[in-house]
């Protein structure tokens, strides 16, 4: 029972690490867990799983990575931040090496299910310039003009997904992440993105009394941001569905980077004076993931609110912080309570 | 008097698992149901079996063919024999959870552009375990749940999965306006393709249906030969059920009420369908060398038998 060989790449990522934990908890326990990073930096590491530290750039690699395997997750990329992927442009195009050798090797080992984890990057960056947003929707992917060097990759990635279906019966499933975040991320040091970022400074606010809040561009620009709990749901049915074309796979509760600050400072129960970086990247004006498509498909969207997904990612950082400062902070009894009390 | 919803069994020797699957229906939390039993001349004890239950609760009719007819003839006279506003069929070996009938009444009745619904599936074995293989876990056709019937149409040719669909909760109005089951192996992708052009499909999020993968089941038959004699009694009439395929798409379009650009799209379906060319090689090979449409489930059960033998 629940003993066919289940393949992460990425495993020592964050949300590679989340879905490992998930399998488990749902009694999966043939799980094979690879990762280019030496395991003291993996995101989380179970003892139960096997942990493999390999180059999945190299074909061999990845050969022994799919033996054996019935499924397989592909969420091994090089990446980090807007700040990362503009600077590595070359770097980020090397992961199609990932998943070319992957798909070979899977369709070589009779892998019966292949989940690529693709990008909102994809999207072609003319329909991201106007400050009206306009929400994402699967075919805006095309014609494909998509982010420089990143997007180019997941899009081309995707794209041999499908041949490999079409040519070869692999059955392959994408999924285009729309900015993911919760607990056991990164959320100091520079690669953090804005949900973690933003807990870590009003936290360290409340730490040391300073209570100015430095907010990069003019607090305007808008993001949707997905709980790692939806996105794990949601991997798990769109593998399981017949949904065969990439499918947007992130949150529509659309907001500016002013009210996350509120949000978390509501949380915390701090109330900052807000400082505006203009000079500061800001990334695109704004970007929303058009959930048409899903809802009709899978009758499911990802629906855990911001304010529900920030009070556990606050909570966790609060701990982190306390143990890398020798700090004592302390939970807002109150934060939460209209929806969690 | 007349209930809301009728519940179609056929059986042809099904002792193994029949009481089951009786008993899972028979513990459905929805109950204003009647089953109907057609039993295609058994020779093993589910003529019993099925008169026991039948004396047992009044919502069950027993009914006995002298000859057996087939497969499909069978299947279809579960629901010629019916009369509610909603049908399901059922297999003597498959197991409902006890609110799979309530959940799906729930989505016709407050959905009137839905024609048939059904639960994501896992399969089980001859003991009742669940599966693992990822083929056989959390089975889902979110795909045709397009809101454009010519996408829903593509979903079931083109898109991957097999019909446990088929098992759903479906109109009686509109499979009257379906000449049901056609007579070839693999007729119940023709059933479900016309239904998608016909409305709407919705799908409840969670495992409410487990059907059965046993050596004894009608989905591994290999040839051709095989194929023909589960369906029909009659042999030798049923020629490449792929051009019959074919042909039932065709009709189904045909026959539909929707838009004219819609059964253009439709018709585009087809011709990508056709143009699987590796897949239609393939179809030749296995037709000159008289094997069938492949039965999906018989390396499965061959491994699973070979490490779970049944006693």
């Amino acid at each position: 029972m629940n003993n066919e060989l289940i393949v992460v790449a990425g495993g020592g990522g964050f949300i590679g690490g989340h879905l490992i934990g998930d399998l488990l908890s749902r009694g999966f326990t043939n799980i094979r867990s690879i990762d280019i990073k030496p395991t003291n930096q993996w995101y989380q590491h179970f003892d139960e799983v096997e942990n493999v530290v390999a180059d999945l750039k190299l074909k061999e690699h990845c050969v022994s990575a799919c033996d054996g395997a019935r499924e397989v997750y592909n969420l091994a990329a090089d990446m980090g931040g807007m700040g990362f992927i503009e600077n590595n442009k070359a770097l980020c195009m090397l992961s199609v090496l990932i998943n070319t050798h992957l798909l070979e090797a899977a369709r070589d080992a009779d892998v019966k299910r292949y989940f690529y984890a693709s990008s909102a990057c994809v999207y072609n960056a003319d329909k991201q310039t106007s400050e009206d947003v306009v929400a994402l929707k699967e075919s805006d992917a095309y014609p494909g003009m998509p982010e420089d060097g990143y997007g180019w990759e997941k899009l081309f990635s995707e794209r041999m997904c499908r041949h490999f279906r079409e040519d070869y019966g692999l059955e392959t499933r994408v999924a285009r992440f729309h900015n993911v975040y919760g607990p056991l991320g990164t959320w100091d040091g520079g690669r953090e993105k804005a949900p973690a970022a933003m807990c870590r400074k009003i936290l360290h606010a409340e730490s040391t009394g300073d209570h100015s809040l430095e907010i990069w561009g003019d607090g305007k620009q808008t993001r949707s941001f997905m709980y790692i709990d939806d996105c794990l749901k949601g991997i798990d049915m769109i593998t399981h569905s017949d949904i065969i074309e990439p499918i947007n796979l992130g949150s529509n509760e659309l907001v500016t980077i002013n009210e996350l600050a509120s949000i978390v400072e509501d949380i915390i129960g701090l109330k900052l004076d807000r400082n505006y970086n203009l000079d500061a990247p800001k990334g695109v004006n704004g970007r929303n993931s058009d959930n048409t498509l899903i809802n009709e498909l899978l009758n499911w969207a990802p629906s855990i609110s911001l304010r529900d997904g920030m009070l556990k990612t606050c909570n966790w950082i609060r701990e982190e912080y306390n143990a890398t400062h020798g700090t004592n902070l302390t939970a807002n009894q109150t934060a939460g309570v209209t929806k969690n009390g | 008097m007349t209930h809301k919803v009728t519940i179609g069994l056929p059986v042809y020797n099904g002792e193994a698992f029949i009481k089951e699957s009786l008993d899972s229906l028979l513990a459905q939390t929805y109950s204003d149901f009647e089953l109907i039993i057609s039993d295609n001349a058994s020779t093993d004890h589910t003529e019993a079996i099925c008169r026991e239950y039948a004396a047992n609760d009044s919502r069950i009719s027993y009914h006995r063919v002298d000859e057996n007819l087939g497969a499909v003839p069978n299947f279809n006279r579960v629901f010629e024999l019916s009369n509610s506003q909603y049908f399901k069929w059922a297999a003597a070996d498959d197991v409902c959870a006890p609110n799979f009938l309530a959940r799906c009444v729930d989505i016709l009745d407050n959905n009137p552009s839905v024609v048939w619904c059904h639960s994501r599936s896992t399969h089980i074995d001859a003991k009742g375990n669940e599966l693992s293989d990822v083929d056989a876990v959390n089975v889902s056709y979110a795909a045709r749940q397009a809101s454009k019937s010519h996408e829903r149409f593509r979903a079931v040719l083109l898109g991957a999965g097999g019909c446990l669909d088929t098992y759903g909760l479906i109109r009686s109005e509109v499979i009257r306006k379906t000449p049901l089951f056609l007579p070839f192996y693999g007729a119940e992708k023709v059933f479900i393709a016309e239904l998608a052009l016909r409305g709407q499909y919705q799908e409840i999020n969670e495992i409410l249906f487990y059907p059965r993968v046993h050596s004894g089941g009608a989905g591994n038959l290999q040839t051709e030969v095989e194929q023909q004699a589960y369906m029909s009694t009659r042999s030798g009439s049923y020629k490449f059920p792929r051009l019959q395929m074919l042909k039932g798409y065709l009709q189904a379009i045909l026959r539909s009420d929707i838009s004219v650009k819609e059964k253009s799209q439709c018709l585009l379906v087809i011709s990508r369908y056709l143009l699987q060319v590796e897949k239609w090689k393939r179809i030749l090979v296995r037709t000159l060398s008289g094997a069938g449409i492949k039965g999906g489930n018989v390396d499965r059960i061959q491994q699973l038998e070979k490490q779970n033998p049944l006693s």
